[in-house]
């Protein structure tokens, strides 16, 4: 009595693959792809393999079966991953690499096998480096893509294996029907469905075991705490959005006078702006619940939340004087000049909270206060770099008739801004005894972008004895109405000007042409789908990429509450007290109500279409088994079959033209054709001769 | 002991002497049998070496997850764990409303294969089941329940039902006890084994390994021994009476109106058909359970087969018992039974019973 094996012997031929994972490998090595970690070698390598694979899919090479062939290639893709790493390369780039040319080892690989599962996992393990390697909104499609074809490839792996263990020939014909496609559409919906429950639900516990370096993308630079003259200029060339701003309380500012401070400078050496003393305040290990900034003093009136890109240094930017600040990103640091940096974020995307204090101060309020350095260390806002003597001729020119400082600064400005022309190029290189470009900027031609009218206040300012510094940051943005926010690329960069008063402190001046330095807004069918690009990016970013411990419960408050109150108002009845909830809900109930009707309808529409589909080609389509047959016949012996001959006896006649497997196949073909026109029966699958078919036709 | 399928049944000539004891029936194996009933899980989960896999990679990504904070890993995790689940929803889902019926062959003798019928069926009025393996356990040499059988549906629709078979040669004879079905599924992903315990507890004679054999030769008051008689027309013997139709029994032996009048299918039972009477004898006191006597049960098998198929009236004489001659499918049935549960006496050859 010998028990069964629960695995039988492996078939010297094997079925090949089902479509669905060669699907399934190209959504996982797009994945990777799409993080930019992997190198174009590897790439092609990749899109080769899977182009070969999936040409030999039917009639594999002997070198595909061949352990010897096929293990020399895996132990060169271990040496050259290896190889990388050692060179310096990142673990888990040689692990993406290692993983995206297994598996295009794997696909070739023709030899007997008792499962494919291997396929499956190097998929899934592609993923998971593609998760751990890129943030983008590519990586949620591609990962719907990659669960369908991953349900569909484990259900026919499944299948396909129990069939083999049965000691059975694997038939697709046999295993596939409409319920199994109903049920595998019914699984991948159900397992989105359920992995968004999960994930809303996972605690979210941050522990950093092992800490890895961020490898999502570089940071922004021109934002560090030492910037040349021309950066910002380079800076405002890319449209890549940096920042996006919610308004979360309060009223931010017209778009024109809209500001987002980052940091600003006041050493000055001609051609170099930088923070002194370099030393930064250290003021916090974490915001996460919450930071007080200190020094500030006044009271915040805009509460705005700011998703960042990775920025150099991890500058945080603010509309205004920053009062308190919230959001997860580690250590906090402040310069002396007000900046604020969360260094730890330098190479990572965060999103923060800050309470500013955005009034400006009333420029007639400014007429009786005075120009002065803070009282402590201030005498480095009135340094100026050795410049030439021509400037203070200039400055003196300009406040002429002034009789407050106030007025002093304002003529400055409106000095600049009526003689400067706006140009997002840098000047000319300074000309002879010119020092500094500014000097050049101011004496000779007065067109630049934003920073030489900003340095170039600067230097008047502090030659006249106004304390002043440049500040650098983003003005102006674009709305995004769809989202709700506000985008600032880093084409929006700017820098302008502060001047410090006795009583009102550091007071934003700024001396470019406002019409200049704004982007224009673009109208029109490509500019709305960006818009609805950058919500739906904004969306993902806030929701799925930042959904971070405080967001999870504040969503599971939200709708324990929701239930809480569901529950008060069933016990409670209707109540005139709490008419207006009642109203919320009923309106919620309507919503629902209308939101299943229009499914029912579309579903409704779709069923009765496809029935009328089904009907109308019933009689009329040519079964598509037999309607490829003749295209073959059509394309590899120009045989057509004419509209009176009938299908017998064009089988007939064709008989004799091809070799006895064709004519055999495309006899049955016909038959079956037949059978399923005049006949009424759902004929069986053709593949098989439709295969013979076209394999005897390609030989000739 | 009469029929093994039917005990208790008195037809044609009685049994002489005790019935023999079957080989192996411990009090271990019943209290092990009850308690597997009793203690047995609605449910068994046992995880593929694919599952075992993805476990490993669910963990890897969970731990990744937990130490980077990556919001795109905790999806990752949800996608995996939603798979999980899933995997368990729609394993519940195929293997719920299965029901197996199993039909066992009419007669099967040690070495030769028969063919156990598994009728597979999906009580369900919507969901279809896939892949689904149902395995077939019995009693072995060891007392353990082993697998005898394994088949494979790939799909049974709602309320349907698919008839799969399988071979199986019992190596020795004696009462084969099938134990009952385990239905198992890896449906939808292969990540786990999700089975289900059908208690369908059945039992089956096996008789000996029958080979070519001579028959032994007839008593002298026998007629003269023709060819096979089983074949030749009726109308000559005298009819003794009716009685129920057993397997082996030529169709044209059925009494039609009688069988119509009752409701069951009724045989001639007649006499004079025979070519002649003959005894198969086999010692079985003072011997042991070994393989020498397992040979000589096995021959005393095989010589009454080949007798019956000549047409003669076989009866069995052992140390402890006799079965008058006879003939007749019931009466083989009767023959061949007992020596599928015959064992070794205690008495010494010549001891009583004879």
């Amino acid at each position: 009595m010998s028990a069964p094996s629960a695995v039988g012997a492996l078939p010297a031929e094997m079925p090949p693959r089902p479509a669905s994972s060669y699907a399934l490998a190209l959504v996982a090595s797009l994945s990777l792809a799409a993080t930019g970690a992997i190198s174009l070698p590897a790439l092609l390598a990749q899109a080769t393999a899977l182009a070969a694979s999936l040409r030999l899919r039917l009639r594999p090479q002997r070198w595909q079966r061949s352990a010897i062939v096929l293990n020399a290639a895996l132990v060169g893709i271990v040496l050259a991953c290896l190889s990388f790493w050692l060179q310096g390369g990142f673990a888990i780039v040689a692990f993406a690499h290692f993983a995206l040319l297994a598996q295009g080892l794997q696909l070739l690989d023709a030899r007997p096998r008792r499962s494919d599962f291997l396929l499956v996992a190097l998929g899934l393990f592609q993923m998971i480096l593609a998760a751990n390697l890129t943030d983008s909104l590519l990586f949620p499609l591609l990962l719907a893509v990659f669960v369908v074809a991953m349900v569909w490839t484990l259900v026919v792996h499944t299948l396909w294996i129990e069939s083999l263990a049965a000691g059975e020939t694997w038939s697709p014909e046999r295993a596939f029907a409409p319920s199994l496609l109903r049920t595998t559409i019914a699984a991948t919906l159900l397992s989105l469905v359920l992995a968004m429950v999960i994930f809303l639900v996972l605690p979210r516990v941050r522990s950093g075991a092992l800490a890895t370096p961020g490898l999502l993308a570089t940071p922004q630079a021109g934002f560090s705490d030492r910037v040349s003259l021309g950066d910002l200029g380079r800076i405002r060339q890319d449209p890549t959005v940096v920042l996006r701003v919610e308004t979360l309380s309060g009223t931010p500012p017209p778009r024109e006078r809209s500001y987002w401070r980052g940091l600003a400078f006041d050493h000055f050496d001609g051609r170099h702006w930088s923070v002194t003393p370099r030393h930064r305040e250290f003021l916090s290990r974490g915001a996460d619940l919450g930071l007080d900034l200190p020094g500030t003093g006044g009271r915040a009136d805009l509460v705005q939340r700011v998703l960042r890109e990775p920025m150099t240094a991890g500058v945080l930017f603010a509309a205004g004087v920053p009062v308190s600040l919230e959001g997860s990103f580690g250590r906090v640091e402040g310069d002396r000049n007000g900046g604020l940096y969360a260094p730890d974020s330098e190479q990572d995307r965060v999103q923060y909270s800050i309470h500013v204090t955005s009034a400006v101060p009333d420029p007639s309020a400014l007429d009786g206060d005075r120009a002065l350095p803070p009282p402590i260390d201030g005498a480095r806002y009135l340094a100026l770099p050795p410049i030439s003597s021509a400037i203070h001729v200039l400055a003196d020119e300009i406040i002429a008739g002034a009789t407050s400082d106030a007025e002093r600064a304002a003529a400055i400005e409106r000095h600049l801004l009526h003689t400067g022309r706006y140009d997002d190029r840098p000047p000319p290189e300074a000309s002879g005894e010119r020092a500094s470009p500014v000097e050049a900027f101011l004496l000779e031609q007065t067109a630049g972008h934003c920073e030489y009218f900003a340095s170039g206040m600067v230097v008047l300012a502090r030659s006249v004895g106004l304390p002043a510094r440049l500040v650098n940051g983003f003005a102006g943005g674009r709305e995004n109405a769809l989202g709700g926010f506000v985008e600032l690329a880093r084409s929006d960069a700017h820098a302008w000007v502060e001047v410090h008063y006795e009583h009102a402190g550091w007071v934003r001046y700024d001396p470019t042409p406002v019409d200049a330095r704004l982007r224009i807004d673009e109208i029109g069918f490509l500019a709305t789908l960006q818009g609805f690009g950058s919500a739906v990016e904004h969306w993902w970013y806030q929701h799925v990429v930042e959904f971070d411990r405080s967001r999870q419960m504040g969503a599971l408050r939200a709708g324990w509450m929701q239930w809480r109150r569901w529950r008060a108002e069933q016990r409670a009845g209707p109540t005139m007290a709490d008419s207006e909830p009642r109203e919320r809900a009923r309106f919620d109930a309507s919503a629902l109500l209308r939101l299943a009707a229009a499914l029912a309808i579309v579903s409704a529409a779709g069923w009765i279409w496809s029935r009328a589909r089904r009907r109308r080609l019933r009689g009329t389509r040519l079964p598509s088994g037999y309607g490829a047959a003749l295209r073959l016949l059509e394309r590899h012996r120009g045989l057509v079959r004419p509209d009176a001959v009938p299908a017998r006896e064009f089988a007939r006649e064709v008989s004799r033209r091809l070799p006895p497997a064709a004519a055999a196949a495309f006899w049955t073909l016909t038959e079956r054709y037949l059978a399923e026109r005049f006949g009424g029966r759902r004929p069986p699958s053709v593949r098989a001769e439709l295969r013979t078919l076209r394999d005897t036709l390609r030989r000739r | 002991m009469g029929d093994p399928r039917d005990p208790g049944r008195r037809v044609g000539p009685a049994l002489i002497g005790s019935p023999p004891r079957a080989p192996g029936s411990p009090v271990a194996l019943r209290l092990r049998s009850f308690a597997g009933r009793r203690l047995r899980l609605p449910r068994t989960l046992r995880p593929t070496r694919a599952g075992w896999t993805f476990f490993a990679l669910v963990f890897a990504v969970g731990f990744a997850a937990l130490n980077t904070g990556n919001n795109l890993l905790y999806l990752m995790l949800s996608v995996m764990l939603s798979f999980l689940v899933l995997s368990g929803v729609l394993s519940e889902a195929a293997l719920r409303g299965i029901t197996v019926r199993r039909r066992l062959p009419f007669e099967w003798a040690a070495g030769q294969a028969g063919r156990v019928v598994l009728e597979i069926g999906n009580e369900q009025r919507r969901i279809w089941a896939h892949a689904i393996v149902v395995e077939d356990l019995a009693e072995r040499e060891l007392g353990r329940a082993g697998a005898v059988g394994r088949v494979l549906a790939l799909r049974i629709e709602p309320a349907g039902c698919v008839r799969r078979s399988y071979s199986f040669a019992p190596t020795r004879r004696g009462e084969l006890r099938f134990r009952g079905l385990r239905v198992t599924t890896r449906f939808p992903f292969g990540l786990f084994a999700k089975s289900l315990w059908l208690e369908r507890s059945a039992s089956v004679l096996v008789y000996p390994r029958l080979g070519p054999e001579e028959p032994p030769p007839p008593r002298e008051n026998a007629r003269p021994i023709g060819r096979d008689r089983r074949g030749a027309s009726a109308a000559t013997s005298e009819i003794t009476g009716l009685r129920e139709f057993a397997h082996g029994d030529a169709p044209r032996r059925v009494h039609w109106p009688a069988s119509w009048r009752r409701g069951q299918l009724l045989v001639r039972d007649a006499e004079g058909e025979t070519a002649g009477e003959t005894e198969v004898r086999l010692r079985t006191a003072g011997a042991l359970l070994d393989e020498h006597f397992e040979e000589s049960v096995a021959r005393a098998a095989s010589r009454a087969e080949a007798a019956f198929r000549k047409g003669f009236r076989v009866g069995l004489r052992t140390d402890g018992a006799t079965l008058e001659p006879g003939s007749g499918a019931l009466h083989r049935a009767r023959v061949l039974g007992y020596l599928a549960l015959v064992g070794p006496d205690a008495a010494p050859p010549g001891g009583a019973g004879r």
